[in-house]
């Protein structure tokens, strides 16, 4: 994953902490806010419950105080009563049905009120009426005023307890944030200190690359006049012992080369140079550059292909990947075996690389792409980054598996 | 002249490479001329007409692109083979692959790498 993608998910993970956090929160205090207003409504039947009884100690007191007054205040009472139970808007404000952990409560207040209603309304259509009289009545309204504090007392609860947890809450959201926040800025940190060292590594590397490309180029011309003199020099009158001596040359001179190669292939400085070429023709030129031991058997794929590619490079790949096989066998009889898979309904041809040689472990197989990672006490570890970059310039894939030991080379057919 | 002999112009600003490819060649039994730098070349083209041209790309003065680009102005029909031992020019080799830059030989060269190409490329009588 790239580390800008890895940065923008941990910045999106902090919005949606704090996002998340902000609205548990403003959850809560609203739930506190309606329970709050639930236990406003309950509250207000001891107003409404001494309103009637107000209402009726004026009927004692003064016999032409009308029975509606008594009975508006008796409906009152019954409204908020009912409301508390149903809920609603009261004055804009939202009031939440009574939660049905409190039906008991409810119920009891409701039915104290029926038998409060019965007897007021019989008391309002008498015509005088005396204190003995309201007795019953008044004994009724503590008993309602009473079942109605129980019952505000518990909703009263409910709100405390709202409040504790919004606090506990805040604290723990808030511990919770700040443990993420430094974290996360940690983690960002990390990600930004590996791509400043990976930066640096590619800076070096490049460096080290454009050097080498350098010397390896200064030192293609004196190879090249050594080659053209054993050329020369084997086109002339030769004995067995000089023959032996310019094959011995033309080896080194070979083997030097297939460094610089790999060298200038590393540095990605060397264009392709694009021509049909048959994939099994290029096996088999890389085997010739490479002395497969007998203790090898070696078998190259029994079908061909033509693809527009560039042969040297190709070669140089191939020969990497077979010489590679042959040092991991190690003198040990062991087998390599190159497969060519070719669909024609596919774009794509797959060359398999397997050998019979020890598996490569999966620390060394996540690093055998890097440069100057080696195993090897000869290896420059530059031969697999430069069969990389070849395979990548051909718009290609190169990848290692293990059991048995297999490299996949995918080429498209049809590069540009 | 043998039959299958060809007027061949080579150019290199290293006399060393350049004397050994020029033996190597005229064993080869072709008809050899060398030039050590791009303004020698370009002479040596007009005087001599040669049926291809081996071509170093590295050199002082014009390099041999340019040389390249000026031999293909004075003859539309030439036949270069660049011969490379340094980072080439992606630019300037994509620019000579349009202007039929014959082919691209990297340094040390295979004898059988060098017929082939004057087999390939090599203009015809």
């Amino acid at each position: 994953m790239k580390f800008t993608h890895k940065i923008t998910i941990l910045v999106l993970l902090q919005i949606f902490l704090i996002i998340t956090s902000f609205f548990i929160i403003v959850h809560f205090e609203s739930q506190i806010n309606l329970t709050g207003n639930i236990v406003n409504v309950a509250g207000k039947n001891r107003v409404l419950a001494s309103t009637v009884q107000i209402q009726l100690h004026h009927k004692i007191i003064d016999s032409s105080t009308p029975n509606d007054a008594v009975l508006n205040a008796l409906g009152n009472l019954e409204e908020n009563i009912y409301f508390l139970k149903t809920g609603g808007s009261l004055d804009n404000i939202v009031i939440l049905p009574l939660p049905s952990r409190f039906d008991d409560d409810w119920n009891s207040i409701a039915a104290q009120f029926e038998q409060y209603k019965a007897d007021v309304s019989v008391l309002a259509s008498m015509e005088n009426i005396t204190l003995q009289d309201i007795d019953t009545a008044v004994q009724e309204s503590d008993s309602l005023v009473v079942l109605s504090n129980i019952l505000t007392e518990k909703l009263g609860h409910d709100v405390e307890n709202l409040s504790s947890q919004l606090i506990f809450l805040q604290i723990a959201l808030g511990v919770i944030n700040v443990v993420a926040h430094i974290f996360m800025i940690t983690f960002i940190w990390r990600i930004f200190n590996m791509y400043a060292a990976e930066q640096i590594k590619a800076e070096k590397f490049a460096i080290i690359g454009r050097f080498a490309s350098i010397i390896a180029h200064d030192m293609r011309n004196p190879l090249g006049t050594i080659r053209n003199s054993v050329t020369l020099i084997q086109g002339g009158d030769t004995s067995e012992a000089v023959d032996k001596e310019t094959e011995r040359i033309n080896r080194a001179v070979k083997r030097m080369s297939h460094q610089i190669e790999g060298v200038l292939n590393y540095a990605r400085t060397v264009p392709l140079v694009l021509e049909p070429a048959p994939i099994r023709d290029i096996l088999e030129q890389s085997v010739e550059s490479i002395a497969v031991p007998d203790n090898i058997k070696l078998s190259l794929p029994g079908n061909n292909i033509t693809v527009q590619c560039d042969a040297e490079k190709l070669e140089f790949v191939f020969a990497n990947l077979i010489l590679n096989a042959v040092q991991a066998i190690n003198g040990s009889p062991g087998r390599i075996d190159v497969r060519l898979k070719d669909s024609p309904d596919d774009n794509v041809l797959v060359l398999k690389f397997e050998n019979s040689g020890p598996p490569i472990s999966q620390k060394n197989i996540l690093r055998l792409f890097d440069p100057l990672f080696t195993t090897k006490m000869q290896g420059t570890g530059l031969g697999l980054t430069s069969c990389q970059n070849i395979i990548e310039k051909h718009n290609g894939t190169i990848t290692c598996s293990n059991h048995p030991v297999t490299f996949t080379i995918c080429l498209p057919k049809d590069i540009k | 002249m043998a039959v299958d002999a060809k007027k061949i112009l080579i150019v290199d600003d290293d006399s060393d490479f350049l004397e050994s490819l020029h033996l190597i060649l005229i064993r080869e039994n072709h008809d050899v001329i060398s030039a050590a730098n791009g303004h020698d070349a370009l002479t040596q083209y007009r005087e001599f007409g040669p049926d291809i041209v081996f071509l170093d790309v590295k050199m002082p003065g014009i390099d041999g692109y340019e040389t390249f680009l000026r031999i293909r102005r004075y003859d539309s029909g030439a036949k270069v083979v660049l011969l490379s031992n340094y980072a080439l020019n992606d630019l300037k080799y994509e620019e000579a692959k349009k202007q039929c830059l014959a082919g691209l030989i990297n340094k040390p060269i295979g004898l059988a790498v060098l017929k082939k190409m004057i087999k390939r490329h090599a203009k015809q009588p």
